[in-house]
């Protein structure tokens, strides 16, 4: 500890002898609190107890457009009072700041939204406030969140950047250009998506595709979604395919409040398919004449497609657990799931999907190998008959 | 006469340079049909597999990745109506022509075939000597018309169902996207070893078989694969030569 004291020491005794040589003023208008005096340097880091590279490096610019981008450090980050700073708590996106909301003159905070978050499926409480199982697997506000760079679109063509047409309406009430700048951008910035389908694919996945802890928390992992053609559109930046927020939580529903499809309260319950097919309200043009026939049954966990998800996760480590039978190959926990959760006529449909499947593959490696082996016959059958001045010629 | 009628339609074409003679194989319709089979097949099976592409591959359209899967679904779609078009076009033509009727007749698979399809086997095995004897389609071409016609019923009628899956049931469509994938593999593969060795990669037909382009088989060529129908059509020039005079 006191090692890393006194390299802390000497790092800022230098960082600040810098500091006093390169500083332009314009750069700390911003920063009331000075943080970026030792913050602005690129290389201030350093490895922790856990031998963790840690990086303390602020990167202004981004962040005074970003959404937090008026917030003091010290709003955040409450409990900073001395050098180094020591025993610091972690970022709690619930703590009230000293922005004042305008639309209800009160200090503002996310702890309403996080309480909500917090009862859903993917909150670390269950219903009745206990704290779940493996908790240290659910995501927490900053998993999804990264503070983002504002990124305003000009009103009207959906392009980026800020139209200046109707920055100048703006200014001609509100004089400070750069408090304007900046809720601008807030208020457009929500008007395109954050994330790209495919990047939002891959947010989910990075759990939902995790088969160990999916297991843990009883849930089948999502290996099929990419056998889908709404993947298949979305890996070509197809903008119209729906990623898993699209069906999951579609205009209407809330993604922090997500529910398994056997809640009546989420948008891929039996009875709410057809208007999450249709989606009449949406942005998106989907099946829009969807019929109760047609919005039914499973859309990826269906398995029969379930092609190369055992191959993608065949590492050593994982066949020795299947070996061992710590975990079931993907394949035979979706046909085991199939056995336990489909009703009697979906899972005839899935055994008829699955006797299609290995029919056309047994079609398949049985003629085509016939055909090679016919062929090559044939070619060495031809090659006599010319050595023996066949008419070919 | 039945027999007259059978190779009327495939009359001697006269000599191309030097003095081999060349025989009508394939007229001008089943040109047509050939070509554009052979061309929506192409575009078909490269705009599907398209979808199948692992995500890796698609840096290559770089920012243009949106406009490729539009553009690959429209193509894909408007070859597909051509390809059913031309399947209209063959039905027409087997039916209603009477050099269609004649392609009919001589496609229908006979025990023959079976036979053939043994001996054929028994000779590349060396277990016999005696090469069988053609008439004027072979089991290979049999089997690659029929199955072609099977393929392409089932890629058309599942292909439907893909285009306007919301007005069925979703095992249809579940049915139809496997049957649809796995229908495009076989035929593709199908087509790879059976017809490109036939035509391209065989000894003596490599590069190609030129068939395809002006229709004209030649004369040694159709002695020796077609053994069967060159005698008929030897016997009738013969016969029609002693009528003439």
């Amino acid at each position: 500890m006191k090692v890393q004291t006194l390299t802390l020491k000497i790092v800022l005794i230098s960082v600040t002898i810098a500091a006093s040589l390169y500083v332009s003023p314009s750069l700390m208008a911003a920063d009331v609190e000075n943080c970026l005096m030792c913050h602005k340097y690129t290389g201030l880091g350093r490895i922790d107890e856990n031998g963790k590279k840690r990086l303390f490096y602020v990167n202004e610019a981004p962040y005074t457009h970003s959404a937090h981008g008026r917030l003091r450090c010290k709003d955040c980050h409450v409990n900073i009072e001395k050098f180094p700073h020591v025993d610091l708590e972690k970022v709690d996106c619930a703590t009230e700041c000293h922005l004042v909301e305008p639309s209800v003159e009160r200090k503002f905070s996310h702890a309403k939204m996080i309480e909500e978050f917090e009862l859903s499926v993917h909150g670390r409480k269950d219903s009745q406030g206990k704290l779940k199982e493996y908790p240290e697997d659910l995501p927490t506000c900053i998993y999804c969140h990264e503070n983002r760079t504002l990124e305003p679109i000009a009103l009207g063509g959906g392009i980026e950047g800020i139209a200046q047409d109707v920055l100048d309406r703006c200014l001609g009430c509100h004089e400070d250009e750069q408090w304007t700048r900046t809720y601008y951008s807030h208020l457009t910035h929500r008007l395109k998506k954050r994330r790209s389908s495919e990047k939002m694919v891959e947010l989910c996945a990075s759990c939902h595709e995790d088969e160990e802890k999916m297991q843990r928390h009883g849930l089948e992992a999502t290996g099929t979604y990419r056998d889908t053609f709404h993947w298949q559109a979305i890996k070509y930046g197809d903008t119209n395919a729906p990623n898993c927020i699209d069906c999951h939580a579609p205009v209407g529903y809330f993604s922090h409040t997500i529910m398994p499809k056997t809640d009546p309260r989420s948008a891929i319950y039996k009875e709410n398919l057809v208007p999450t097919c249709s989606n009449p309200n949406g942005l998106q043009e989907c099946h829009l004449s969807a019929t109760p026939a047609f919005a039914q049954g499973k859309i990826h966990p269906s398995g029969v497609k379930a092609k190369l998800f055992d191959l993608k996760l065949a590492t050593f480590e994982k066949q020795e657990m299947i070996k061992k039978g710590e975990l079931k190959p993907f394949k035979s926990l979706l046909a085991q799931k199939a056995q336990e959760e489909f009703t009697p006529m979906e899972y005839y449909q899935y055994l008829f999907l699955r006797l299609i499947k290995y029919l056309y593959m047994l079609l398949i490696g049985g003629l085509i190998s016939f055909m090679i082996f016919h062929q090559f016959l044939d070619y060495f059958a031809t090659r006599r008959e010319m050595k023996k001045g066949g008419t070919h010629r | 006469m039945n027999k007259i009628n059978n190779f009327s339609t495939r009359e001697k074409t006269g000599s191309h340079a030097g003095d081999e003679k060349y025989y009508t194989r394939l007229n001008l319709h089943e040109r047509i049909q050939h070509h554009i089979t052979w061309s929506t097949f192409f575009i078909l099976a490269t705009t599907g597999f398209m979808v199948e592409f692992p995500e890796k591959w698609l840096f290559i359209f770089g920012s243009y990745k949106e406009t490729v899967f539009y553009f690959r679904g429209l193509i894909h779609r408007i070859a597909a109506v051509v390809m059913i078009a031309n399947l209209f076009y063959q039905a027409w033509y087997v039916t209603f022509t009477k050099s269609g009727r004649s392609l009919l007749r001589d496609m229908i698979p006979k025990l023959q075939d079976a036979k053939d399809f043994f001996q054929n086997m028994f000779y590349y095995l060396k277990l016999t000597d005696q090469k069988p004897l053609f008439d004027r389609f072979n089991y290979k071409e049999k089997m690659e018309y029929w199955t072609g016609w099977i393929g392409n019923i089932i890629i058309t009628v599942t292909g439907f169902f893909l285009w306007f899956p919301q007005y069925f049931f979703k095992i249809i469509f579940d049915v139809s996207i496997l049957v649809h994938t796995m229908e495009a593999i076989l035929a593709s593969c199908a087509i790879m070893v059976w017809h490109f060795y036939e035509v391209h990669l065989k000894p003596g037909k490599f590069p190609m078989s030129k068939i395809w382009l002006d229709g004209k088989i030649p004369e040694h060529e159709l002695e020796e694969e077609h053994p069967l129908e060159y005698q008929r059509i030897k016997q009738a020039e013969s016969a029609s030569a002693t009528s003439d005079l």
